[in-house]
């Protein structure tokens, strides 16, 4: 009784679907808004040969954000996958190495003390980001990483960060639409200098992890066959936390506290695909860029004129699609 | 391939539990580690085998100092498996002997193929679960997971292999299988066998030599009709027991009582 999960036609299949999805997904968002633009005249201009009379709205402000979306969901998308191997829990997202709260502490410190330099919020926060993921690798270090000590020094720093964060939007509490957005995670406005700020890290941090995946295999067999067997687990440990980390911190920090990507995507592309990672990675990938795609074009459309921030709707629906896919694995 | 011992103490978060173990594991040969429940017979396993490296003394294989071998490159002469292993639920049998060549692959540079393909069927071959080779290894009985896990050893070609505990949770006839398994790729293929045995009987039949390890040191060693008599098992485990021959000239042991 062989499942046909393993197979490897299966496995591929599922990622063409999966491409097609993301493919779409990227079109549907650079069409579709208060003006609606043809997919022809969408293809012309990607191929960069523009006649449209669109142009200006496709290429100044629909091809940035969609392309911020796509690369936003591919990276948090990714951190997950990784982050679910690396700490062998499922629970395991790019908030639980501190993140989130990082760069949710750094960004509305800068929205609220600081209010005239906003232009900074994303270095900032990536900063902060780092800082406390560093920040739990340290606490949790004592002769070696156990994941477990991982998990909880970031929930107590989460929480302690959380705090912070709590305090200072109380105490500010008339100003406080813009880092209630910020919370949530939303690609209003989102555009080029985004763009430059996050692609590097998608990149470097995707072809990185598409290389270690054979070693993120072996990881999920235990410490101790994983040490075995060869690999380096400390060190292999850390690089891929560290991986993780910068996916995430980039995303976060341009677009806010996106929570649902990276904890849900990669578990519903694991029901579909298998948990071996050469086919896990780009499946995560491919699902993350069509779910954050998709769901902010509909974030955009379905209320217009007013625009929900695309947190919201992920979590709206995607739980309960992932509800289903759980359910009927089980 | 030999390992030898040299003044190993091993001390896990302040607490001693291994100290002055001077031991050589005889080249090409079956040895069992036999002792009482936290004797620290695991953890000088986990030693020898290099997946704890933070001990005091040296571990020799086949002369160098084990700290000084690369990881896959050791993984490529001893194999270990640990005990309670896990697998993702959808990991099959012929995925999870693949896993096995990892220490034949590099980041960039292909491994040869054709040679992994032979290792993987020769492992499954030897074990007997070519058969199984489509199922999910966490679906099969504990037997048939326990052989699995034997082939994705063997699928590192290794000259040692060390095992901890392979037959504990078995029922008798998957206990009896996975010796003699363990004893043909003995004799067949020449590899060392290291492993920790808690069913004397067992050890004896299977074991060209013995490891008895006892209060954080090495109570005896030697070949098992030379250590495993009366007083031995009154002075190791406090128990009283009859051991005697029987008509084949095999040793058997017969627990009567423990002894206060």
């Amino acid at each position: 009784m062989s499942d046909n999960k393993s197979s490897v036609k299966w496995r591929i299949s599922i990622l063409a679907i999966f491409a097609i999805l993301a493919a779409v997904g990227f079109l549907l968002s650079i069409m579709m808004g208060s003006v609606s633009i043809p997919a022809q005249e969408v293809l012309d201009s990607l191929m960069g040969n523009a006649t449209g009379t669109h142009e200006k709205i496709l290429n100044s402000i629909r091809l940035p954000r969609t392309v911020v979306g796509a690369l936003v969901g591919m990276n948090l998308a990714l951190s997950g996958a990784i982050l679910q191997a690396v700490m062998k829990n499922p629970l395991a997202d790019p908030h639980i190495i501190g993140i989130s709260s990082g760069a949710g502490i750094a960004g509305i410190m800068v929205m609220l003390i600081f209010p005239g330099y906003e232009m900074f919020v994303t270095p900032v926060a990536f900063v902060g980001a780092m800082l406390a993921a560093v920040c739990i690798y340290i606490l949790a270090w004592k002769n070696g990483i156990r994941p477990v000590r991982i998990i909880l020094a970031g929930v107590a720093v989460s929480a302690f960060l959380g705090a912070g964060i709590s305090g200072m939007m109380i105490f500010n509490s008339d100003k406080i639409h813009n880092a209630l957005m910020w919370m949530v995670g939303g690609l209003s406005a989102r555009s080029w200098p985004h763009v430059a700020m996050i692609w590097p890290y998608s990149l470097g941090g995707g072809i990185l992890a598409l290389l270690a995946s054979r070693h993120i295999n072996i990881l999920q067999l235990g410490d101790e066959v994983a040490k075995g067997l060869g690999v380096r687990v400390e060190l292999t440990r850390i690089v891929l936390t560290a991986i993780a980390a910068l996916l995430a911190a980039s995303a976060v920090s341009v677009v806010g506290l996106l929570g649902f990507v990276g904890l849900i995507v990669p578990h519903a592309a694991r029901l579909i695909v298998g948990s071996d990672y050469r086919f896990l990675l780009p499946a995560s990938a491919l699902l993350g860029i069509g779910v954050v795609t998709i769901c902010d074009t509909v974030a955009r459309v379905a209320f217009a004129p007013v625009e929900l921030p695309v947190g919201i709707l992920m979590a709206a629906f995607g739980a309960p699609f992932f509800l289903f896919l759980l359910r009927r694995e089980l | 391939m030999s390992i030898e011992a040299k003044d190993l103490s091993v001390t896990i978060n302040d607490k001693v539990i291994l100290e002055g173990i001077n031991a050589t594991i005889p080249n090409g040969k079956i040895t069992s580690v036999i002792g009482p429940n936290g004797a620290g017979k695991s953890t000088l396993l986990k030693a020898v085998a290099g997946i704890n490296s933070n001990y005091g003394g040296q571990v020799i294989i086949d002369g160098i100092d084990l700290k000084k071998i690369k990881r896959k490159e050791l993984a490529r002469k001893l194999a270990v498996l640990p005990q309670g292993m896990q697998a993702p639920p959808d990991v099959t049998v012929e995925q999870l002997v693949d896993y096995g060549r990892f220490p034949y692959r590099s980041w960039f540079k292909k491994s040869n193929q054709i040679e992994d393909e032979e290792a993987v069927e020769w492992a499954m071959s030897e074990t007997n679960v070519s058969h199984l080779r489509h199922r999910q290894v966490m679906s099969l009985s504990g037997g048939e997971r326990q052989r699995a896990w034997i082939a994705m050893a063997l699928a590192q070609k290794p000259e040692i292999l060390i095992l901890d505990e392979p037959t504990t949770y078995l029922d008798i006839a998957h206990q009896l299988e996975v010796m003699e398994i363990v004893k043909r790729l003995n004799e067949n293929w020449g590899i060392t066998v290291v492993m920790v045995l808690h069913e004397l009987n067992q050890a004896v039949k299977y074991s060209d030599y013995l490891v008895v390890v006892k209060d954080k040191g090495i109570y005896t060693a030697g070949a098992p009709d030379k250590v495993m008599n009366e007083t031995f098992l009154k002075e190791v485990f406090g128990v009283r027991a009859e051991v005697f021959s029987n008509e084949r000239g095999e040793q058997i042991l017969t627990p009567v009582e423990v002894l206060r």
